[in-house]
């Protein structure tokens, strides 16, 4: 697993002065879908998120329905994409999966998203201690690898579906503190800010009109981002089996059990994969595409906090 | 003139044909022709977007954008440019021609010292030993006036300050003795002083070499000191191409005329309103004011003194001008007023008021009494507001309540200077029309503005605070020439009218001499000299303000 | 070296601190009062694990059938009997000197246990990171070269899977095809180099290139940006301008100031690395620190989670002054500042 660094990533080139910042709004969602991987990104979330909503519906077979006969039975048209070693149906348990995984990565990315800009955007507006505390706690946390903090919060807790949620909102917190912060810290020397604070514009109105707004395009795409990463942790967690405890289906509990299958049964081991790997790279497509849409500049936004 | 021939002895050493040229589907050139005789120097100025670095840049095969188009011809001592191989490229680049770009500081690597950057060029093109290389490196440090070379090479860019940086550019250029030398714009991130040092240490080195000069600037004055030949550059076209000498005394295009009229200038006409009488108690005071700031480096933090015993005042109605360099603490007075930055001491009262320090009320009254219009009218404004809603901002921090956008709105009870029942959107209109615009533009957005309509925005919003004072930081440095006077002539209007006092914060002395009553020098955080604006321009008494002076290009060339 | 000359920056400077004159001792001096209070958060962050564990942590660990005796002994061992800020400063003592407590599973002193395992974890992070490498600079570079053509865009597509992929199911996917089709590598376990180097390499191929896949693809994208910003800059038009060999423009010029964002993210991803290949140990049974964390987290043995969270901690912090020692190296804006 990764832990990216806010800010960097993949860049956008010096793009001339495309839109400018004021039509950005109107603009943003067609030349998002105008981006083909943006497109197709936000395309497959939809069916995604409509199938995960759906799957106690679309699915045809119960996740827990054993058929041990059946079992190991390779896709056809009874089983599309085959049973596993109890006879389970595949497609039924990877579909309910879904709703659970796109679940959790929602609950824990909101709790980071939350807290996270919350104490950014204060520490980056007032600076001084409080920006000092808030930052070095942010250090503290980014000093563990994600997925090692995660499984000791879930060692704490206890496997559960709670644990897992609050563990990577945990984790995932200090890196939209950092955004925040960064966006903020920018954002606090541009001319129009500075200009609202030398009217003596109460700061409450200043973070509500000018900061938050301003900061809304680096945290969607670290919020896209960060679902992604966490549909991955959540994966990992399930697979050591510390994540969605059965009797609910997960895509990493799949894949564990497919290991002692590798060689007679495949699909058991492919289809919950790709299904992870189709709706990571989603959000990931979409991340991406949010932020070439936005200004090239934003790149350099969060080096250029160094006051003058 | 005859087409393209080989080389051709009293040919010009640049000689562009019909150039076109298109960035990303846009036409940025469209037909440009020019040409440079050897021992020559051409100016060619325009506005910003009017293509003149892009005309050089693909004249002389520089230009690397991503989706280019370049038609027409363009030579360089009779060897074409345009559709040459890389291989070509590289041999006319150093020996034929060198380049100077506008920031030294990004143009030179951060991590080699001078004197790599000195000797690659040599070495590759001249067939030098690194030995020899060095010792080039050496005369060329000494040529380009840096001092004590031989230290120097081991230097990094970082440790040089900007003029010494733009100097090893030059020295970068001239390293393979180049005929043509193309400077980008070369003195527009410099300080005055500076510029007219390099101006002159240019002068000297093309008059030594024989070498021919392209000097791109936005700058008539500092084109009318460098150039013999100048192209004025309109909207990618050549309005128009002639010696220096009729440029200024005969111009022929409307444009050119613009340019000239709009250009600032020692001892243009004065039209300011009468100063006040000098025995009016100032309205606001600065006494003995030192400022320090926190200066954050990768090694560590340092204090740096920002301003030290600055005293000064501005009456209702005058124009206080206050002129230095950059690093002169100028920009901090503008912060202390509005509340930004706080001195370590001193004191500063609006009508015999401290406002250091001040908090609620009272600090929201001092910040509407003093308004800023900041140098930057496309950062000044938030992007994603309409004009109507940047203007709500000041009125509702004025003490209005309401939205601009419908609806009745009052001022706020406990103050009534003004009629309480006007609704904010009508306010609105007010202002805009006292700054020149219609009530139209209330429902637009920055972007959708021209850069003299945003700073009138700007102008406008400051009015809306209802201001007794209003701080001028560096207002007009990026608007073009020709909007610039227009936004000085609106300054002056509304001075006028209202009575306001200006603190009026430049880097440019004719711009500054136009607007002010009085003028406050500058430099290391102190003031040097303050005295009347007709008195200082005709009798400084401070060497720096005499350097400073001395360095206003001046009206035409000599 | 050459004193540097006051740039035309404001009047009077004072440096604060006069003591270390070397600007390297100075930024070093910063780094290191830095890395010693993220340390102490840490340590506290670690202390603090096992306080939050709801109910009595060796009650949880010991499971049901235990002997008030052996309850005793383990918490007199553990100190979980002391007053909390005992504990905590005491749990600080000791673990400045090494002494990171006991297994509750078989009273084997956690450091030991660390130690054990930390070189199979290095291997593998240290391989990863090197296929990673391998992987990352030339696309990367090649990526940003050609911006907006097709090469940058199946680099771009390319990278964007390799994120999205997870890495276990890469090297279940990896051991089906090398491992059970083609039988050409083991699909798990460990051999010291000491012992035997062939095996040693064929044992680790798989795990570090399932782990330098997906560690690659994140680096290409940083490379790629570090690239362009350089690219784009006026460093390198000066370059250009000189008319140099373009192999002297994109190494001398190009490639030096690409290199210091670069070192940052490596570093990083060298740290992530080292904490992030629990599940890909898991599934190639790595004898490494993942594995036995994760045998612990079973096992609700907790000094060795919390060993294994603080070392792991540790070890990202020390990569991080490695990184800026070599900043420092690289860049003379901090060397001579």
């Amino acid at each position: 697993m990764s832990q990216l660094a806010p800010g960097a990533g993949a860049a956008s080139g010096p793009a001339p002065e495309t839109g400018t910042p004021g039509s950005r709004r109107a603009s943003a969602w067609r030349l998002l879908l105008s981006s083909p991987t943006g497109a197709a990104g936000l395309v497959v979330l939809a069916v995604l998120i409509l199938a995960a909503v759906t799957a106690r519906w679309l699915a045809p077979y119960g996740p827990n329905d054993i058929d041990v006969p059946n079992a190991l039975a390779p896709p056809s048209g009874r089983n599309w994409l085959g049973t596993d070693e109890l006879g389970r149906d595949v497609f039924s348990r990877v579909l309910l999966a879904a709703e659970v995984s796109l679940q959790v990565a929602l609950v824990s990315v909101a709790i980071a998203l939350v807290v996270g800009v919350t104490f950014g955007v204060i520490a980056g507006y007032a600076g001084g201690w409080l920006d000092l505390v808030v930052m070095r706690s942010a250090d503290v946390l980014f000093a563990f690898p994600i997925l090692l903090l995660a499984l000791a919060i879930v060692a704490i807790q206890g496997p559960a579906i709670s644990s897992v949620m609050i563990a990577i909102g945990v984790v995932y917190t200090p890196i939209f503190a950092r955004v925040a912060r960064a966006s903020t810290l920018s954002l606090r020397q541009e001319p129009y800010v500075q200009a609202a604070r030398t009217m003596g514009v109460p700061t409450w109105q200043i973070l509500l009109r000018h900061i938050l707004p301003g900061i809304s395009g680096p945290v969607t795409v670290q919020t896209s981002i960060s679902l992604a990463f966490a549909i991955l942790s959540e994966a990992a967690l399930s697979f050591l089996g510390l994540g969605v405890q059965p009797p609910n289906p997960s895509w990493g509990r799949m894949l564990f059990d497919a290991q002692g299958f590798l060689a007679s049964a495949w699909w058991m081991a492919v289809f919950p994969g790709l299904a992870i790997l189709v709706t990571v790279l989603a959000f990931n497509l979409v991340g991406d595409a949010v932020r070439d849409v936005l200004d090239p500049r934003q790149r350099s936004m969060i080096e250029s906090r160094r006051k003058r | 003139m005859s087409a393209q021939g080989p080389v051709r002895p009293g040919a010009p050493l640049l000689e562009v044909r019909d150039l076109h040229v298109t960035l990303s589907g846009k036409k940025i050139i469209d037909g440009v022709s020019l040409s440079v005789e050897r021992g020559r120097s051409l100016g060619i100025v325009g506005e910003s977007g009017s293509g003149k670095s892009v005309t050089v840049l693909s004249a002389t095969g520089l230009l690397d954008a991503p989706r280019t188009e370049i038609s027409g011809t363009a030579a360089v001592d009779g060897r074409p440019v345009i559709g040459a191989s890389p291989q070509a490229l590289r041999q006319l680049h150093g020996p034929s021609v060198g380049f100077v770009f506008q920031d030294p500081a990004t143009s030179l690597n951060p991590l080699l010292t001078l004197e790599r950057q000195l000797t690659e060029g040599p070495q590759t093109h001249l067939g030098l030993t690194r030995r020899q290389a060095r010792s080039r490196a050496l005369e060329l440090l000494d040529a380009v006036g840096l001092p004590d070379p031989e230290s120097r090479l081991e230097a990094y860019p970082h440790q040089l300050s900007g003029g010494q940086k733009q100097r090893v550019m030059i020295a970068v250029a001239l390293a393979c003795d180049p005929a043509l030398l193309v400077a980008d714009e070369p003195t527009t991130a410099l300080d005055v002083t500076t510029q007219a040092q390099i101006l002159q240490l240019v002068n000297d080195l093309k008059r030594d070499r024989d070498m021919s000069v392209v000097w791109i600037s936005h700058d008539l004055g500092v084109i009318g000191q460098i150039a013999d030949d100048v192209a004025v550059l309109y909207q990618g076209q050549v309005v128009e191409h002639a010696p220096v000498k009729d440029i200024f005394d005969a111009p022929q295009h409307d444009y050119t005329r613009t340019l000239l009229a709009a250009r600032p200038r020692l001892g243009a006409a004065r039209d300011l309103a009468a100063a006040p009488a000098g025995d009016d108690a100032p309205l606001l005071q600065i006494s003995d004011m030192t400022v320090d700031f926190e200066l954050r480096t990768s090694t560590g933090k340092k204090t740096v003194r920002a301003n030290e015993d600055v005293t000064l005042h501005v009456r209702r109605g005058e124009t206080l001008g206050i002129v230095g360099e950059s690093g002169s603490g100028k920009s901090t007075i503008a912060n202390v007023l509005t509340g930004l930055v706080t001195p370590v001491s001193g004191e500063v009262l609006l009508e015999g008021e401290d406002i250091i320090g001040v908090k609620g009320r009272t600090a929201r009254e001092v910040r509407r009494r003093i308004a800023m219009v900041f140098q930057d009218p496309y950062a000044a404004l938030n992007p994603r507001r309409s004009v109507a809603a940047s203007l709500a901002e000041a009125l509702g921090a004025a003490g209005w309540r309401g939205s601009v956008r419908r609806g009745v709105a009052s001022r706020d009870g406990n103050r009534s200077r003004e009629g309480s029942a006007a609704s904010m959107r009508d306010r609105g209109a007010e202002l805009l029309e006292s700054v020149n615009l219609d009530g139209s533009f209330l429902d637009r957005y920055p972007h959708e503005l021209s850069g003299g309509q945003r700073q009138r925005v700007c102008i406008a919003r400051a009015l809306a605070l209802d201001p007794e004072v209003l701080i001028l930081d560096e207002s007009t440095a990026s608007l073009d020439v020709s909007i610039q006077s227009q936004v000085i002539e609106l300054l002056r209007r509304l001075q006028a009218e209202h009575g306001f006092a200006y603190l009026f914060i430049a880097h440019d002395l004719a711009v500054v001499e136009q607007m002010s009553h009085r003028i406050a020098v500058m430099k290391d955080g102190r003031v040097v000299e303050e005295n009347e604006a007709t008195e200082l321009y005709r009798a400084p008494r401070q060497q720096y303000t005499r350097d400073l002076i001395a360095a206003i290009p001046p009206e035409r060339p000599s | 070296m050459s004193a540097a000359p006051q740039n035309a920056a404001p009047a009077s400077q004072t440096a604060s601190s006069k003591v270390l004159s070397s600007p390297v001792l100075r930024f070093l001096a910063r780094r290191l009062l830095y890395t010693a209070v993220v340390l102490l958060g840490v340590m506290v962050v670690v202390f603090a694990l096992v306080q939050l564990v709801p109910g009595d942590p060796i009650r949880i660990a010991l499971g049901t059938r235990y002997t008030p005796e052996t309850y005793a002994a383990l918490q007199a061992a553990s100190g979980l009997d002391r007053p909390l800020p005992v504990q905590f400063f005491s749990y600080i003592g000791s673990a400045l000197t090494g002494d990171l407590g006991v297994s509750f599973r078989n009273g084997a002193p956690v450091t030991l246990l660390l130690l054990e395992r930390l070189p199979a974890t290095l291997t593998l992070a240290l391989g990863g990171l090197v296929v990673a490498l391998l992987i990352a600079i030339p696309l990367g570079t090649l990526a940003a070269l050609k911006e907006g053509g097709w090469a940058d865009g199946v680099v771009r597509v390319l990278s964007q899977i390799g994120v999205s992929v997870p890495d276990f199911w890469m090297g279940m996917l990896l051991i089906t095809l090398f491992s059970t089709v083609l039988g050409w590598l083991p699909s798990a376990g460990y051999t010291p180099f000491t012992q035997d180097p062939a095996g040693w390499l064929s044992h680790l191929l798989l795990p570090a290139v399932t782990v330098g896949l997906v560690s690659g693809a994140i680096m290409t994208r940083y490379v790629r940006a570090a690239v362009l910003d350089v690219a784009h800059a006026g460093v390198i038009r000066t370059a250009r301008s000189k008319g140099l060999r373009r192999a002297v423009v994109l190494g001398r010029h190009l490639g030096r100031n690409a290199l210091v964002p670069v070192l940052t993210i490596a570093g990083i991803q060298l740290a992530t690395l080292l904490g992030g290949v629990i599940v890909v140990e898991v599934v190639f049974a790595w004898p490494g620190l993942g594995r036995m964390m994760f045998d612990a987290v079973s096992s609700r043995d907790y000094p060795v989670i919390q060993g294994a969270v603080l070392l792991i901690a540790v070890i990202f912090l020390l990569i991080n002054l490695i990184v800026d020692l070599l900043y420092a190296i690289v860049d003379p804006r901090i060397r001579l500042a």
